[in-house]
């Protein structure tokens, strides 16, 4: 029997994509939160993921893009060769069948089932990346409230909620770098993430507010990879944390383009040292 | 005199953009609640606020557009508590540190002390009295639902923008009442834009209450519009909120003021006379 099993199947509004003209990032995390619970439900540790209190952490490749109107499902399946709980989800191209998206997910704490089906990984390996070892340079990002409609099922911050905070984080870093939204409209350029590294030690509550500070952790050609750093305001207590790679994006020739030499200027001054 | 503090950093998404291809007021207020929520807590009025029973009044000018993929952030301030408390909010462009919009908020008949150090200097526009229509018998009908849980708000009432969002479909309703229709929004590059909001919250409805918006016109000049919609019980005809809205037909290119075509202006001729 396949150990991936269907979680999610559904399409892409186009309500829900962005400036770089395509689905954005934390739409993602809306339906592996649906296919998270499903997988969860069928491993028998619905009730754990209930009651949470466990750190998760999601590594992501995106592959290709989806836009507007694409169809799409997700396969998930718990994986083999982990002593935690690891979890795997890909996207897949309904029409086409490729895959187009890999989510490699970890309870840790969380010991890994004894299913007689677990899968092997077939997606790409993540290779460690060096953290800032300093924020001195990283700048207020995002701040506010969780908010009713940001809850998931289990009454906390949602995965999907959190992620588009992370990416008010990346918008509002890219305008500080020069990204700015007139930049984007006349220069036909802007981010695309190619890889993410979402670390979530815990999820808020109703009402509780929240702070991102963000950095870059690495500055290339035409690749720049922030780190947004999500805690609490009252104790400055870490909630979670993002590691976002990728480049700025030809947006017609949907290619990576070279920053402009005023924008690289602006990105220099905040790199962070990292080790 | 202490310093306005920050209670929301952020960005605008493309799917919170409207007709008018900018930013949507709704969701202007919709980071509003959150800042406001931030500063009560900061001033120790959160339990006040989350008890209600006390009507809000939401003064906006709107001085500068935001975009999609627009960064910004929002500064709050107490003012005074002279017949009721007085705080403001200015929505401050990121990349610019242009200000964009303004908000002067009374609760109106709350008698707690405002801390000296929360005090602050703060150089807002003046709002000055507006007058009202004794007679609303020319309003039509512009919208009619049921408080819905994705409308309320972190203390479990219609929030600030899902009642902002009703407003605005009552807008678009009055619009297209005016011949300001989706095809003719489309086609001639002509859409409604407000400058000026005055809102007034005499109560906030629970989930599953009925309510209806009606809506009339009460300023006709060559380029600019005084919408007036009155939300009420379905039921009793009891008042719940109010909204005055001044604005402009705006050139969608342009982004510059534009005369109503004769056939608009005589169909809003038609919904003037209000007394």
């Amino acid at each position: 029997m396949d150990p991936w099993i269907e979680t999610c199947r559904g399409t892409v509004p186009p309500w829900e994509t962005d400036v770089t003209e395509h689905w954005t990032i934390a739409f993602y995390f809306d339906r592996v939160a649906v296919a998270e619970a499903a997988i969860a439900e069928e491993l028998g540790l619905f009730d754990r993921l209930r009651s949470g209190g466990f750190t998760r952490r999601y590594d992501v490749r995106f592959a290709r893009e989806f836009r507007a109107g694409a169809a799409f499902h997700i396969d998930s399946a718990a994986l083999a060769g982990d002593a935690g709980l690891r979890l795997g989800h890909r996207f897949v191209d309904s029409e086409s069948g490729e895959v187009t998206t890999w989510f490699d997910e970890h309870w840790d704490g969380v010991p890994a089932v004894t299913a007689p089906n677990l899968a092997a990984w077939e997606g790409p390996e993540f290779e460690a990346r060096p953290e800032p070892s300093s924020l001195a340079r990283a700048i207020p990002a995002a701040r506010g409230r969780v908010r009713t409609h940001e809850l998931d099922e289990f009454g906390r911050f949602g995965l999907a909620p959190i992620v588009h905070k992370f990416t008010d984080a990346c918008i509002q870093i890219g305008a500080a770098i020069g990204l700015t939204a007139d930049y984007i409209q006349s220069a036909r350029r802007a981010y695309s993430t190619f890889e993410l590294r979402l670390k979530i030690d815990r999820a808020p509550q109703l009402g509780e507010p929240f702070r991102i500070d963000s950095c870059i952790a690495q500055l290339g050609n035409s690749s720049v990879r922030f780190v947004h750093v999500m805690h609490d305001p009252r104790t400055g207590e870490e909630i979670a944390r993002l590691g976002q790679y990728g480049v700025q994006l030809d947006l017609d020739a949907r290619r990576p383009a070279a920053l402009a030499p005023e924008l690289r200027e602006r990105a220099q001054r905040l790199v962070a040292p990292t080790g | 005199m202490a310093a306005p503090f920050e209670t929301y950093r952020g960005a605008a998404s493309p799917w919170e953009c409207d007709v008018t291809e900018h930013f949507t007021l709704a969701f202007y207020f919709d980071r509003i609640a959150m800042a406001e929520a931030s500063l009560a807590e900061r001033l120790g009025l959160i339990d006040i606020l989350r008890a209600g029973g006390f009507p809000r009044r939401y003064d906006v000018r709107l001085t500068r557009e935001q975009h999609a993929g627009s960064a910004f952030h929002i500064e709050s301030a107490a003012l005074d508590a002279k017949g009721g408390l007085r705080f403001g909010h200015r929505v401050v462009d990121s990349a610019t540190g242009e200000i964009t919009t303004w908000f002067a908020v009374h609760w109106e008949g709350v008698a707690a002390p405002l801390p000296g150090e929360f005090r602050c200097a703060w150089e807002a526009p003046a709002f000055g009295p507006l007058p009202q229509p004794t007679d609303l018998a020319g309003l039509i009908p512009s919208m009619a639902g049921r408080v819905q849980p994705g409308d309320l708000d972190e203390f479990g009432r219609m929030g600030l923008d899902g009642m902002a969002h009703k407003f605005s479909d009552a807008a678009v309703q009055f619009g297209a009442a005016i011949g300001l229709t989706a095809d003719y929004i489309r086609t001639a590059r002509r859409s409604f834009s407000a400058f000026e909001l005055r809102l007034r919250i005499a109560r906030a409805p629970r989930l599953g209450e009925d309510y209806r918006i009606d809506s009339g016109l009460a300023h006709l000049g060559n380029t600019s519009l005084r919408y007036l919609h009155v939300m009420r019980e379905a039921g009793s005809g009891a008042e719940i909120a109010r909204v005055d809205r001044y604005g402009v037909q705006l050139d969608l290119d342009t982004r510059r003021p534009a005369p109503l075509a004769p056939e608009l202006r005589e169909r809003a001729q038609r919904l003037l006379p209000m007394g």
